[in-house]
Order: C-alpha cells, then sequence, then structure tokens
C-alpha cells in the first residue's frame, strides 16, 4: 500500500468515543434525544450510530496496530524530510512503532547536484539516518527516473525486501 | 510467529511510495506470495509502473500479483457509504439535513468526505475488509 495513515487519521479513531463520552455528560438530554430518535422519529439512536461508529474505527485502529509494518520513505529534499519526521512523530504519539525507513536517493544525480543543495542533501541524510536508528533502513540506489524499468524496479524490490525483512 | 500481512510505506508526496509498494509487491510476488498492490495516489502511477492496465478494481497484474488503484471518487463513494450515515444520522438529529442538501446544492456528507484524513480511514476500512475475507 503506498501511503501510511497521518497522525491526522490516527486521531480520528477516536473521535466517536470521545463524543459519545461527552453526550453522557448531559444525561437528561443524551436519554432524551435517544427516546425521541427511537419512537418517534423511526432514527437510529445516537447512542446505536456512535456505538456502531466505535466499533468501525477501533477495527482499522486494530489492523494497523496489528496486522501492518510501517515504513517511511524519503527523498533528501526539505519537505520530504520533515513529513517523515511528522509522521514518526505521530506514531510515536500514538504508540506505533515504525518498522524501517526508506532513503529514495532518485532526486537527481549527485554530479549535476550544486554544492549548497548538496550540503541540504547531507543535513537531511544525516536526520533521516538519525530516525532509522534501531530500525531496518534501506538506502536504494541512484536510478534515474528515465530510466526506470521493470529490470530495475525488481532490483529496487530486492533491495526493499533485504533491506527491511520484508 | 506469523509475518504481519500489511506493509504501509508512507511520506510526503514525490518520496516514492508508488515505487517501493511496487517494487516490494513485484519482490514478493515473484517468490510466491500472493500480492496485492494498492494505490490511492492523486497521481495515478501504477499502470505506467507495470505497463498494465489498473483501476478501481482488483485486477491480475502478474503471476500472484493483483493490483488497484483507487481513485478520489470511488473513495468518496466508499465513505458516504460507510461512515457518512455515521455523520449523517448523528447531524439530523439538529440540523434538516434534506434541507441543508437541497439549499446548498451539493449534499453535506461530499465535503465532509472529501477531507484526507476520512479518505485515509475508508481506505484502511476497505483493507480491512479484504483482510478479513481474505479475498486477496
Amino acid at each position: 500500500m503506498d501511503t501510511t495513515p497521518s497522525g491526522e487519521t490516527l486521531s480520528l479513531f477516536s473521535v466517536p468515543k470521545y463524543m459519545r463520552k461527552h453526550l453522557r455528560a448531559g444525561p437528561r438530554v443524551f436519554e432524551g434525544i435517544d427516546r425521541i430518535g427511537k419512537q418517534l422519529l423511526g432514527m437510529r439512536s445516537v447512542g446505536e450510530v456512535l456505538d456502531a461508529w466505535i466499533a468501525a474505527s477501533e477495527r482499522i485502529d486494530r489492523l494497523i496496530r496489528n496486522d501492518a509494518r510501517i515504513f517511511l520513505v524519503s527523498v533528501r529534499d526539505s519537505f520530504s524530510v520533515k513529513r517523515a519526521l511528522a509522521l514518526a512523530k505521530a506514531y510515536q504519539g500514538h504508540h506505533i512503532e515504525l518498522d524501517g525507513i526508506v532513503i529514495n536517493r532518485t532526486v537527481r544525480s549527485a554530479a549535476t547536484t550544486p554544492p549548497d543543495l548538496r550540503k541540504v542533501q547531507a543535513e537531511h541524510l544525516r536526520e533521516l539516518n538519525e530516525l532509522g536508528k534501531g530500525v531496518p533502513m534501506v538506502t536504494l540506489k541512484q536510478i534515474s527516473r528515465k530510466t526506470r524499468s521493470e529490470d530495475s524496479l525488481k532490483e529496487t524490490g530486492e533491495e526493499l525486501v533485504k533491506g527491511l525483512k520484508l | 510467529m506469523e509475518a504481519k500481512p500489511l506493509i504501509f510505506f508512507g511520506g510526503a508526496e514525490g518520496a516514492g511510495k508508488t515505487t517501493c509498494a511496487a517494487a516490494a509487491a513485484l519482490r514478493l510476488s515473484s517468490s510466491g506470495l500472493r500480492t496485492l498492490v494498492i494505490t490511492s495516489d492523486s497521481i495515478p502511477s501504477l499502470s505506467r509502473l507495470f505497463g498494465t492496465e489498473t483501476g478501481d478494481g482488483v485486477r491480475e497484474i502478474g503471476s500472484n500479483l493483483r493490483a488497484i488503484e483507487m481513485s478520489r471518487d470511488t473513495v468518496l463513494k466508499r465513505w458516504k457509504k460507510k461512515f457518512g450515515p455515521f455523520f449523517y444520522d448523528v447531524l439530523s438529529y439538529l440540523i434538516d439535513m434534506k434541507g441543508l442538501d437541497g439549499e446548498a446544492g451539493r449534499p453535506f456528507l461530499d465535503y465532509i468526505g472529501s477531507a484526507p484524513s476520512l479518505q485515509e480511514e475508508t481506505m484502511l476500512d476497505l483493507i480491512g475488509d479484504m483482510a478479513e475475507s481474505r479475498r486477496v
């Protein structure tokens, strides 16, 4: 899958639970809405709706925690590295372990990279290496976008499977 | 211990997530594992990477290898069916939703369901369905 849940999405799974909790804070209103919904309007009660919503959210949360391995991919530019760091921080906040880091070097060849940019890339590389401490990390070989082929895809797959222990 | 069956590659736009997912899927499928590669990227690229047509449904693209390229529209439709009613039913206690939809000219759920987090949630829910039904 070519995406991972963002911090916002992970937080979203708790929203129905919090909604239910705060409805309970006003029990008279809650019970009143529940009764009207069921008996007069023929609608699902708010409690029933929220319980179903909580169950759906918790199922996805379990899926991520129990059945998924999460790898972050980044090129060596500021936006990409910041995004990777933000995602890693969000997972840490939700007590979800990161399973590995992929450093993608396909931005441009070293020979054509201006010295200033090379310096920035080196700093980003250091940040990514720091992020990858303690987890499998793969630095992909430099593949030009123009020469990407099935063979290079297979080669990349081999690097990922070995390096990330897939 | 059984390996976790789902592999997610996350990161910024243009970081190479789809390439990594496609490459890993190609390699894993070639070792005999039944593999499904899924993308919900706004710029579909699986078709280009594999040199074959992919789309919203599960398609065989190689030996042991299948692919789904979910469009934003499909994700929104799925969200409206699965999660939309939660919002709609709760809001219906406070707002005349039919009246609101008529006045706004576009279903209110379309606005809510286009939020990125809700789209991610919908994709994850789809994967959950597939994992549970062992359709993969």
